[in-house]
């Protein structure tokens, strides 16, 4: 029976070391888009200069694959590479950031006392970008195709590096992974989740899938809401995405409480450069 | 209690100098720090969706990190300045620790990119360095 009890065991850590799965769930938080009716439709607004917008066509068009979130691209109100967000919508942007260790940022913004995003916007780094080890089609559409997924409230499937088989993963099209296309695009796991986040009928019921033999399972919490921050010009559109210039640099935390109720949470740690451990 | 205070006197504390800093993002996680027993070292950022921000790093292997140099078979410690949840300690591709709470430790076996993903009250993140064994 002893001898028994060991081989089951040894056969449960072969089992978990021969299978993958990703987190069981790649929810960011509990954030979502509030709206009244599914599916919704979100703006995304187009900066983009060189070859991203046609990368940001295919990630739009591979998203669109959900049957609870659309997405359209508009023109893009963000004006230069600071990319000033816009209320109800994600405006995307790209720029040379610096050579900071960053390839994307995707940041959102959330109406105060709830978990609602009321605007998101994407910053894609050219600093990298130019150079030859990022410069490809694959690796610039991975980051696109998981930033751009960030702002409608994904995490990432896995941080590990493997291939995962989801541009919600860490998988690197660098090197002589240029040409592997398997991690630009969202998976089954990616549209489960977004079920999970926003589908009602699939509150309470955990939905499971296999990609390439990678599994993925969550469960679901979504809701409609009262309200709606799709495309609700409400909040205003001005919100300071970067620390204000009058930052006290001894601070280390902001919290502007902005007149439209929304409140933006800055944190900040400033340091001298010469400490920067990025990149 | 004597005993208490002693070994608090004796603990090895964050490092001197100031913690990671990232260009152009306005959220950043707790930082971490290692120790093993002696000196201490701030581990730098990986990939992170914290508070309202998703930043994603190039791979660890193409950025400089910061190196913790030991002897095979030292006690290592991350420090994590919040209750992590779901710790997981990766060295190259092997998993070494696992847990939660606000420090988790190992013996360091074996060198390559240290890389500890946490879950904690503000959302995910990752912490990175170099293992050398000396």
């Amino acid at each position: 029976m002893k001898r028994f009890a060991g081989v089951l065991a040894f056969a449960a850590v072969v089992a978990a070391a021969t299978s993958a799965s990703a987190l069981a769930s790649h929810a960011w938080g509990t954030y979502h888009w509030a709206r009244t009716a599914n599916p919704f439709t979100l703006k995304v607004g187009d900066n983009l200069t060189g070859d991203w917008p046609g990368h940001l066509a295919q990630a739009s068009a591979d998203w669109n694959q959900s049957t609870v979130l659309q997405t359209t691209i508009v023109p893009g109100q963000a004006r230069n590479k600071r990319c000033r967000p816009t209320s109800g919508r994600v405006e995307v942007c790209n720029g040379g950031y610096g050579f900071n260790g960053w390839l994307g940022i995707a940041t959102i913004w959330i109406a105060s006392g709830s978990t609602h995003i009321t605007q998101g916007t994407v910053k894609v780094n050219d600093s990298y970008f130019a150079t030859s080890t990022y410069n490809n089609p694959n690796e610039k559409q991975h980051v696109m195709c998981q930033e751009i997924g960030h702002t409608w409230g994904l995490n990432h499937q896995d941080e590990s590096g493997a291939l995962y088989y989801t541009c919600m993963d860490y998988f690197s099209n660098t090197g002589a992974n240029a040409t592997n296309s398997a991690s630009t695009t969202p998976n089954q796991g990616d549209f489960d989740q977004l079920l999970c986040i926003y589908d009602p009928n699939s509150a309470g019921r955990t939905l499971t899938s296999t990609t390439s033999g990678i599994s993925h399972s969550c469960t679901g919490t979504g809701h409609l809401d009262s309200t709606t921050t799709v495309g609700a010009t409400a909040f205003g559109g001005n919100g300071a995405a970067e620390p204000p210039d009058w930052a006290n640099p001894s601070e280390s935390v902001y919290v502007d409480h902005l007149p439209n109720g929304e409140t933006q949470v800055t944190f900040v740690r400033w340091a001298n450069p010469i400490h920067a451990w990025a990149g | 209690m004597i005993l208490l205070a002693l070994l608090a006197a004796f603990a090895v504390g964050p490092p001197r100098t100031p913690p990671p800093h990232v260009s152009g993002v306005s959220v950043t996680p707790p930082p971490a720090w290692i120790d093993d027993g002696v000196r201490s070292k701030w581990l730098a950022y990986g990939g992170y969706c914290w508070q309202t921000q998703c930043v994603d790093f190039l791979p660890p292997a193409q950025r400089t990190l910061p190196v913790v140099a030991v002897q095979r078979g030292t006690r290592l410690t991350v420090h994590f300045r919040f209750s992590a949840s779901d710790v997981t300690v990766r060295v190259g591709t092997r998993t070494v620790a696992a847990g939660s709470g606000s420090t988790i430790a190992w013996r360091a076996r074996s060198g390559g990119i240290l890389d500890v993903h946490a879950r904690g009250p503000g959302g995910s993140a990752s912490y990175l360095a170099r293992i050398r064994i000396g």
